[in-house]
């Protein structure tokens, strides 16, 4: 999936999409779940802490 | 492609920064540079005109800039980054006027007044500060 096809399904920019992958945003709760919604997982399978 | 482009908000925001910078430059020089009271005297025709132009496209897409229509949409981040520079911003005011009540009276200002000139040099600053704060973060803000 495309980050400007997954920032529209969130309802986010394409941009925080991108510092999401390269791990310099942390996101919110709620953008967290709506991610793992569109992927049809968890959140802990997305994103984790190091 | 669409009449009028949409723009991302970086792009509005980048936008934006020149526009102020421009804005506060041609009022830095009416306050400081040029004869104060009489800022076209002696300016050719022709460059005061040019100048006029310049600055009502500069307001023309200022606005451009601030209808949402025509700009994305901001998103959480975008939000977040707008609360971290406007903080920093009244930090650095609340941080001027501790420093303007210690020192102030000895450096002989008791009285501050600011004319309608400064305030517009002091709004286009602020707006350039404020956009110019949104991208750092936006670029660097982790």
């Amino acid at each position: 999936m495309e980050q400007a096809a997954l920032a529209e399904q969130v309802g986010v920019r394409r941009e925080t999409i991108g510092r999401l992958e390269r791990g310099l945003y942390n996101p919110s709760l709620k953008l967290a779940m709506d991610i793992a919604k569109v992927f049809d997982t968890t959140v802990e399978e997305i994103f984790f802490f190091e | 492609m669409t009449r009028f482009p949409r723009l991302t908000l970086s792009q509005a925001k980048t936008i934006r920064v020149i526009c102020w910078f421009l804005v506060g430059v041609a009022q830095f020089f009416v306050l400081f540079i040029h004869a104060q009271g009489q800022p076209m005297k002696g300016i050719p025709l022709f460059i005061r005109i040019s100048v006029a132009v310049l600055l009502l496209i500069v307001v023309c897409i200022v606005i451009y800039t601030t209808i949402d229509k025509f700009v994305e949409k901001p998103d959480e981040r975008a939000v977040l980054n707008n609360y971290r520079a406007n903080s920093l911003l009244y930090s650095l005011f609340f941080v001027l006027f501790g420093l303007y009540i210690i020192f102030g009276e000895k450096l002989g200002i008791n009285t501050f007044s600011i004319n309608r000139e400064q305030i517009i040099f002091l709004f286009s600053l602020l707006n350039l500060a404020q956009d110019g704060l949104f991208l750092f973060y936006e670029r660097f803000g982790s």
